[in-house]
């Protein structure tokens, strides 16, 4: 009994020390954001528009097919509907708040994290137990500035980006599929998808890629940057970082909803 | 003028035993330091705390008279933009080519992407036949090569404080002449150095003052050798690169 109560105990305290350590690197991250600095400017910026490539350009064909597949059989099961509904703005809703408000920020959470958490997991896991991290130290530059801070800015916007196309790829795409490879009725389908969109379903889905993206980077890197003695601890931080930022990620997902819609 | 003070300073070693215990140790611009000690690991783990890559349990650490605030890494960046660190826990940015390494710091501080090395960089890639390589990313070096291209990194850090552990064995007999020759320009010019080697000819070419560590404390011994660079630099003679 004592034992068990003495493990919940340990438990507890390490993973009060994670969150703790978490936020301390998320508030360092964010303090060197909103520093203007003279030197690596450059360096942050290139770096930056690479991770966006990594992550959004390479993305891309992914993200897109899923989207189709995703926007498709909504739409295609929202109007097979319509006859047993009587008021057609109803479907429009339903498929408003399951693409645009619940699964589209899922879906490219979910891809981002298989793509491109898991990699600077690992990027960062190695570039501790390889030294690369102490290397960039004894440079005299600070390596939360140099390999953290870009990552940040390239996921978060990669994030946003994905958002938009993920939405207007499963809308417009999924529409276009239907029209083609259905008969189902689509008259006014796009205006009235377009009349249901309100505020909130622009500015919610923006909020959650920027507390995604920071989400998914804050973790992946603190998990990356935590290992610490032996290469066989990058495979255990990868699957850990995966798993919590996906639970991260849908908890946030589930408040930020909860804000705007209820 | 002192450059480095430590009093009352200990290390842990891996696995957090004890190993470097009380040590006082000061450095003076322009010393050069040779290290003995029986333990291996009691020399790397003074060269990592004398290069800040490890934290003291207790004790002071002053640099150029301002004690340093370990609470936060960031308090030691410009300290350690000052120290050359040739070890072999030193490594190269795997994701980045020889000369993208080479050049990361004047992309960093001087906010700038030059196509090529500068003429001091260049000058020593093709002393040690490195120029031929600089495309290449690290891992695609051999081991040697690897070395080289650290030293290389460290050096055109134009370093104040030099810390270097078992040249000999770290670069291999091949390149050691031409790192020996690199080394006497840098004496020249005031830098500060400690290393440890096994190599007696180097310690007596490049030490004026011994140290010893034995069972975990510093014992500083009076100077075992006339460094003979120091007596040519104090001749006036200057040296050359290529001449040496």
């Amino acid at each position: 009994m004592t034992g068990f109560i003495g493990n919940i105990g340990r438990q507890t305290i390490k993973s009060v020390d994670h969150f703790l350590g978490l936020f301390a690197f998320v508030f360092r991250m964010l303090a060197l954001l909103c520093r203007r600095h003279k030197e690596g400017r450059k360096m942050l910026y290139r770096t930056t528009v690479k991770q966006i490539y990594f992550t959004a350009i390479q993305a891309l064909p992914v993200v897109v097919f899923i989207s189709l597949v995703a926007g498709s059989i909504v739409i295609i099961r929202s109007v097979g509907y319509s006859e047993l509904v009587e008021d057609p703005a109803v479907l429009n809703d339903l498929i408003v708040f399951t693409i645009i408000r619940q699964s589209g920020p899922l879906f490219v959470a979910i891809i981002v994290i298989l793509r491109s958490a898991i990699a600077i997991t690992v990027e960062a896991g190695y570039m501790t137990i390889l030294k690369e991290i102490d290397s960039i130290e004894m440079m005299g530059i600070d390596p939360v500035f140099a390999v953290c801070l870009p990552r940040l800015l390239g996921i978060t916007t990669a994030m946003l980006c994905l958002f938009l196309v993920f939405d207007i790829a499963a809308i417009f795409g999924g529409y276009a599929i239907a029209w083609t490879a259905t008969n189902i009725p689509l008259d006014n389908f796009l205006s009235g998808v377009g009349k249901s969109i309100t505020p909130s379903d622009i500015i919610a889905p923006i909020l959650k890629a920027i507390f995604f993206g920071v989400i998914i980077t804050a973790n992946c890197l603190y998990r990356g940057l935590n290992v610490n003695h032996s290469i066989t601890e990058i495979p255990q931080a990868c699957s850990k970082a995966a798993v919590e930022c996906l639970l991260y990620c849908m908890v946030v997902n589930i408040f930020v909803s909860a804000i705007f819609y209820l | 003028m002192e450059l480095i003070r430590l009093l009352d300073y200990s290390l842990k070693g891996p696995g957090g035993v004890a190993a470097l215990q009380e040590i006082n140790f000061s450095l003076n611009r322009g010393d050069m330091v040779s290290i003995v000690a029986h333990a291996r690991d009691d020399v790397r783990l003074f060269m990592r705390g004398l290069a800040s890559l490890v934290y003291p349990t207790n004790g002071k650490f002053f640099f150029q008279g301002k004690e340093f605030n370990f609470s936060d890494y960031r308090n030691l960046l410009p300290y350690k933009q000052q120290v050359g660190y040739i070890a072999s826990d030193v490594s190269f940015i795997s994701n980045r080519s020889v000369s993208g390494n080479l050049m990361f710091m004047v992309n960093y501080f001087e906010n700038r992407f030059p196509t090529t090395l500068s003429d001091d960089i260049m000058k020593l890639c093709r002393m040690f036949h490195l120029d031929e390589k600089l495309n290449l990313r690290p891992t695609y070096l051999d081991p040697e090569n690897m070395r080289i291209a650290i030293i290389i990194r460290e050096v055109c850090k134009r370093p104040d404080i030099l810390l270097i552990d078992r040249p000999k064995e770290f670069l291999g007999p091949k390149s050691f002449d031409t790192f020996k020759s690199v080394l006497r320009g840098l004496a020249d010019t005031g830098v500060t150095l400690v290393f440890h080697a096994l190599d007696e000819d180097f310690v007596k070419e490049f030490s004026t003052r011994e140290i010893v560590i034995e069972e975990g404390k510093v014992v500083s011994r009076e100077a075992v050798s006339k460094c003979s660079i120091l007596s040519k630099v104090k001749k006036g003679e200057k040296y050359n690169h290529r001449n040496t």
